[in-house]
């Protein structure tokens, strides 16, 4: 095994602990909340790390060409599951992005004014 | 769904909408601006929302009607028809002329055809519009920002109501929208305030 396959099998699994334990805290702490733009930015960022680094240990080849922001992307190796898993969207999380209405509110109404 | 010109038209309809017996009512509020709910009721949302909401809720929309929902709901003997639809075509001379001819083409703009019902259809500009839209968050207690949102009351005299931003679903596609609302109304917050509303009016009617 050499120096840069046991890296990549010790960062690959130091990132997924930490997304593991983000995940964990989310899903324990019952947070209804949507997760803020900035902190979904630094889990992809993290899982696509953790998923580039996990393939520096397996064999055979990926190649990659995605285009985002009318930029297209070719990518190959590792750099090409880092690309993969930052840019691919599973279906479940585009449907939960879907805009809805938002939560039933009581309010209190002020006295009845005539209509004017 | 009941298209209103306004809300004074529902204050002073009051006894004969609360007399129709909903347990709930509400309020669709939105701007010319907010896009894309008026194109959304300019095309398939009264019917939408009418069909989704018929039993359980009177909602009014400031909305200038199609001729095409007031020849609908004079058919179908619609509430809508009863309280307000006689005020927006009460010339029954116009009436047999929409009845007989109504679908007749006689304007073209820009390759569209416009028929007689599309020409006769009565508007509501969109500054008066904004002016009613205004006065009803004002009567809400709402910021003029609050818009789009639904509100729903029991009573116009009651005095809690409860509001429901839209303001995610603006800009969104005429397909989103009518899905974002279609779920909504089949999902379990508003069942959940039709059992609390029908539970208030029971306990009401029964002090």
């Amino acid at each position: 095994m050499t120096g840069q396959v046991i890296a990549g099998w010790i960062s690959g699994c130091v990132f997924m602990l930490i997304i593991l334990g983000i995940a964990l805290f989310i899903l324990l702490k019952k947070n209804t909340e949507k997760i803020s733009p900035e902190a979904f930015f630094i889990f992809r960022v993290v899982l696509a790390l953790s998923g580039a680094a996990f393939a520096l240990i397996l064999t055979g080849f990926v190649d990659v060409e995605a285009k985002w922001a009318e930029v297209t992307i070719r990518a190959g190796g590792t750099l090409a599951v880092f690309v993969l898993l930052y840019l691919f969207n599973p279906r479940v999380l585009e449907q939960l992005r879907k805009p809805k209405p938002g939560p039933i509110k009581k309010i209190k109404v002020p006295a009845e004014k005539p209509p004017q | 769904m009941l298209p209103v010109p306004g809300y004074s038209d529902v204050f002073f309809s009051w006894i004969e909408i609360r007399d129709l017996g909903f347990p709930l009512h509400g309020f669709l509020l939105y701007l010319a601006s907010d896009h894309n709910f008026p194109e959304y009721l300019d095309g398939d949302g009264l019917g939408d929302l009418d069909y989704w909401t018929r039993d359980d809720v009177a909602i009014f929309v400031v909305h200038a009607p199609s001729s095409k929902w007031i020849e609908y709901a004079r058919e179908k003997n619609h509430p809508w028809w009863t309280l307000f639809g006689q005020r927006w075509s009460c010339d029954e001379e116009l009436s047999s002329l929409m009845r007989e001819h109504g679908q007749s083409d006689v304007l073209m703009i820009d390759g569209h055809h416009a028929s007689m019902r599309d020409v006769f259809a009565p508007a509501l500009n969109e500054y008066q519009h904004r002016d009613e839209i205004g006065g009803i968050l004002d009567k809400f207690g709402l910021a003029p920002q609050d818009h789009p949102c639904l509100i729903f009351f029991r009573d116009l005299a009651d005095d809690v109501a409860w509001r429901v931003s839209l303001r995610e679903l603006v800009g969104t596609k005429l397909h989103d929208l009518r899905q974002a609302l279609q779920s909504w109304f089949a999902g379990d917050d508003f069942r959940r305030l039709l059992k609390e509303a029908a539970h208030d009016h029971a306990r009401k009617t029964h002090t």
